[in-house]
């Protein structure tokens, strides 16, 4: 019969009295379950992207610099608006009397600086970059941990560098 | 404009996030359920005040966010197409008796939560004596009884 065969494709009818509903496997729920199982997979490589510090906290975000004036220790994933640490330790031999911590114009114009440990003997300015000046007394390695927080979303570069020394020279990724 | 990117980007998040999560995720919302909800609210909520506690930020955020609703819904009623993609569409997963286990399975339900639903709005006991069963798309389940 032309008619059967022309509704071979058709999906079947809607039980009496339930017509005018989508109802039973139709196209669009096919569709829903296949985007609602790429969702779960989504959510799945969000929790592990998470985990591994790719979106910022973890292993994967810790990143360390070394050179003649010291070690530095930075988070190179971030997230906007939350505090993050940089140690830097300062080799006993590059630092005497005094630490001069210069940070470049870019990342003055990148980032907030919340707090500084120990608190420094001074702070200047000299064309656009931030110089914090610690006293050093004994020889020795000492540590100095800046909480920063970034401000502005995307790639940064920048510099820091001890008593005018070879830089640290870092990139850091801001997420919204 | 920040805090209207803002709330658009939480608001179609949180939708594409329920939607995933399926029809029967917050049908029935169960103590914990709400504790979840709350925990939630808060996580999204810092995020989108982030450090502007003014008022006028927060009726920036309140009126993006009722105003989306309102052209979501309108979407809805303008076509089906967007209406099931926003809401989903009901499913039938019980007829003359018999479940139909690959819905229910998608959907996570099984023959216990239909059962529940049959005793409490009908007072059936048996999945025999169920006509259909639909999941609607707020995650009840509507019993036609034979």
């Amino acid at each position: 019969m032309p008619s059967s065969a022309s509704h071979h494709h058709a999906r079947k009818p809607d039980p009496p009295g339930l017509e005018g509903i989508a109802i039973g496997t139709t196209r669009f729920q096919k569709r829903e379950w296949a985007w609602q199982r790429a969702g779960w997979l989504a959510l799945g490589l969000l929790i592990l992207a998470g985990l591994s510090g790719v979106l910022g906290g973890g292993p994967l975000a810790e990143a360390s610099l070394r050179n003649a004036s010291g070690d530095l220790k930075y988070q190179r994933f971030v997230r906007r608006h939350a505090d993050s640490e940089w140690e830097l330790t300062l080799r006993g031999g590059a630092v005497a009397g005094r630490a001069d911590i210069t940070f470049d114009a870019a990342f003055a114009s990148h980032f907030k600086i919340v707090a500084i440990q120990p608190e420094p003997a001074s702070g200047s300015l000299s064309g656009g970059r931030w110089i914090y000046s610690f006293d050093v007394g004994e020889a020795g390695e000492s540590l100095v941990v800046f909480h920063i927080q970034p401000q502005h979303v995307g790639r940064h570069e920048g510099t820091i560098s001890v008593n005018g020394g070879e830089p640290f020279t870092f990139w850091q990724l801001t997420y919204p | 404009m920040e805090s209207i990117i803002k709330a658009v980007v939480v608001y179609v998040v949180l939708l594409a996030l329920f939607r995933v999560s399926g029809k029967r995720t917050l049908a029935e919302v169960t103590p914990f359920d709400l504790v979840l909800l709350l925990i939630i609210s808060e996580a999204t909520q810092q995020a989108l005040v982030d450090n502007d506690n003014s008022m006028t930020h927060a009726f920036l955020l309140v009126g993006t966010l009722v105003g989306l609703n309102m052209l979501m819904s309108a979407l809805k009623t303008h076509s089906k197409s967007a209406d099931h993609v926003l809401d989903s569409a009901p499913l039938l997963i019980v007829e003359n008796g018999e479940p139909i286990e690959s819905h229910m399975r998608k959907e996570r339900v099984d023959v216990d939560d239909v059962l529940d639903a049959a005793r409490e709005t009908h007072g059936i006991g048996k999945i025999e004596d169920i006509r259909y069963a639909v999941l609607e798309r707020n995650g009840r389940i509507s019993i036609v009884p034979k």
